[in-house]
């Protein structure tokens, strides 16, 4: 089942942080990471993931570094920072009261059918 | 790898590279996003498609190019570290204000110059350059490094030996102006050693010993030339390029001590300097005019109040310098303690943003080059501060920005134009290698 772009946009970021938060990653890998744990529920433009890792490193939320030699392939792969962490913490408690307060009004409304 | 290069991927890439009007991030964005085609390419490959239908599930999986190079401009788009830059221009306009009331009290009457006029045209000029280097990719630096050290030893030599001595010291006579090479040779100096220095490897017996040349050349060079400041000025930046560098404890005391050691006797060569020494450690010896100076400059602040006296300094209780080094008394004696405060906790946050710009800089060259240009401008300002409240000898050293002269602010301001550079590209880890 594909789900709508709006409510994919607003969760990329904790994704993305979530990931890092457990291991050091690269572009490629994350989109591989998220398609396989979300049962291939998350899948959207890979090019598109690339603005979202710049503007966290922008804000300092995560940085980069590339690993390789030179000549053959280099990847980029970013760790998240404590600042990134900290805003991960705050991202998630947000998501836990958001989608309670979701569950509690559509489960109310599936008592009301019954 | 079935595939090194292929003209759609590079097309695609190139596509979205197009909409990033920063054109120094595109080597990055195009290594980062090639790996992740190519990456694609490979999974589709391995799964028994041909190349072509891989390349296009690919290139279609990463969404319309256009799209993604906006977004990335929108990120890469140029914020100028701001706070290191208003700071500095306060600190200019403060300067010029200063220079503005010294002239209008008719406390500068020995030379024939109007030193506002002059000090906005400094500022002018100063404001270019700083815009210039800015713009400027001061990775371009790197790949100059040893130019700009064998160069600046030349001319150091060259004015030395036929250079006219102002106040025993030489000055680069360039027809309209004259530079005080001297006293600017430790940022030169500082620039290029951050390139030379970056990866130097210190536990090798010999390149320790070219490493310790390297160093020890401009300092005997500036000694020559007369500045005992500028040579600890110098000091002190060669050894924190040292520390950035690597170079372990023991190397850098050594160096330390060999440093101090060619120092100490070389102010034992230039009496009116131990003079000034003598009187710093003992004030009651009026041996020299630094007495002097020191009682007028003590006489200036003690006078001052939390708001100032206002411009009623009159020019009999004036030291020499008062635009220059002595600034900072002017200024504590007119605008009062409360504007110095503010001043100099403005000091303190220029130097913390600078530091922050070190940390975050990925390029090893970047963190090298700043750590140099934050011990000039803290030695600069702790020095010329505590020399004018009587707690540091007497010395030509100016308040950055502020002091009266050519040399200092435009100076200054390249080192600001450079940091300001760097900012600008702090994601780039890259090196620029030359061809």
């Amino acid at each position: 089942m594909k789900v709508n772009k709006e409510l994919l946009k607003g969760s990329t970021v904790i994704l993305v942080l979530s990931l890092l938060n457990r291991e050091p990653m690269y572009g490629y890998k994350m989109i591989k990471e998220i398609e396989k744990k979300s049962n291939g529920v998350f899948m959207f433009k890979e090019g598109t993931l690339y603005p979202i890792l710049h503007s966290l490193e922008a804000d300092g939320m995560i940085e980069s570094y590339w690993l390789g030699n030179e000549g053959s392939r280099q990847r980029k792969y970013y760790r998240i920072t404590n600042k990134g962490s900290n805003c991960l913490k705050e991202r998630e408690l947000e998501w836990v009261t958001f989608r309670s307060a979701v569950d509690k009004i559509l489960t109310g409304e599936a008592y009301a059918w019954l | 790898m079935a595939l090194t290069k292929n003209a759609r991927i590079e097309a695609y890439i190139n596509d979205v590279c197009s909409q990033i009007k920063f054109r120094e991030v595109h080597p990055e964005i195009k290594l980062e996003l090639e790996a992740h085609i190519h990456d694609i390419v490979n999974d589709y490959l391995s799964k028994d498609f041909s190349e072509d239908e891989a390349v296009d599930k690919a290139i279609a999986q990463m969404g319309q190019a256009a799209i993604v190079g906006k977004q990335l401009n929108k990120i890469h788009k140029a914020k100028p570290e701001w706070s290191i830059l208003s700071i500095s221009l306060f600190f200019v306009i403060t300067g010029l204000l200063s220079m503005f009331f010294i002239e209008k009290q008719g406390l500068f009457t020995t030379t024939p110059i109007h030193i506002f006029i002059c000090s906005l045209v400094y500022t002018i000029i100063g404001v270019v350059i700083t815009t210039v280097l800015y713009l400027f990719d001061y990775r371009k630096l790197e790949l100059y490094s040893k130019q700009i050290y064998l160069s600046t030893i030349l001319i150091l030599v060259f004015v030395i030996i036929f250079g006219q001595r102002v106040n025993g010291k030489p000055y680069l006579d360039l027809g309209l102006i004259s530079i005080d090479i001297v006293k600017i040779s430790p940022i030169l100096f500082s620039i290029s050693l951050a390139g030379i220095l970056k990866k130097w490897i210190w536990n090798k017996p010999k390149k320790f010993f070219q490493g310790l040349l390297l160093c020890v050349i401009p300092l005997i060079l500036i000694l020559s030339g007369g500045s005992i400041t500028a040579s600890i000025i110098y000091t002190m930046t060669c050894i924190t390029l040292m520390i950035v560098s690597g170079a372990g404890k023991r190397t850098f005391l050594l160096m330390l001590g060999l440093l101090s050691g060619m120092i100490i006797p070389a102010v034992t060569i230039y009496p009116f300097k131990l003079a000034g020494l003598i009187e710093f450690i003992n004030p009651g010896s009026q041996t020299f005019s630094n007495g002097y100076i020191n009682n007028q400059l003590s006489l200036l602040i003690n006078s001052s109040g939390p708001f100032g006296q206002g411009f009623t300094l009159k020019s009999n209780i004036m030291p020499p310098g008062l635009h220059t080094e002595f600034i900072f008394s002017y200024m504590v004696f007119t605008f009062g303690w409360i504007a110095i405060g503010i001043l100099a906790a403005l000091a303190v946050i220029f130097i913390i943003r600078m530091s922050h710009v070190a940390r975050i800089a990925k390029n090893n060259y970047a963190k090298m080059l700043i750590s140099g240009f934050i011990t000039i401008f803290v030695i600069q300002f702790l020095w010329n501060i505590l020399m004018n409240l009587g707690f540091a000898p007497i010395s030509e050293v100016d308040l950055p920005f502020i002091s009266f002269g050519g040399s200092q602010l435009i100076f200054n301001a390249a080192m600001l134009g450079v940091i300001s550079s760097i900012y600008r590209r702090r994601n780039i880890s890259q090196t620029l290698i030359g061809s």
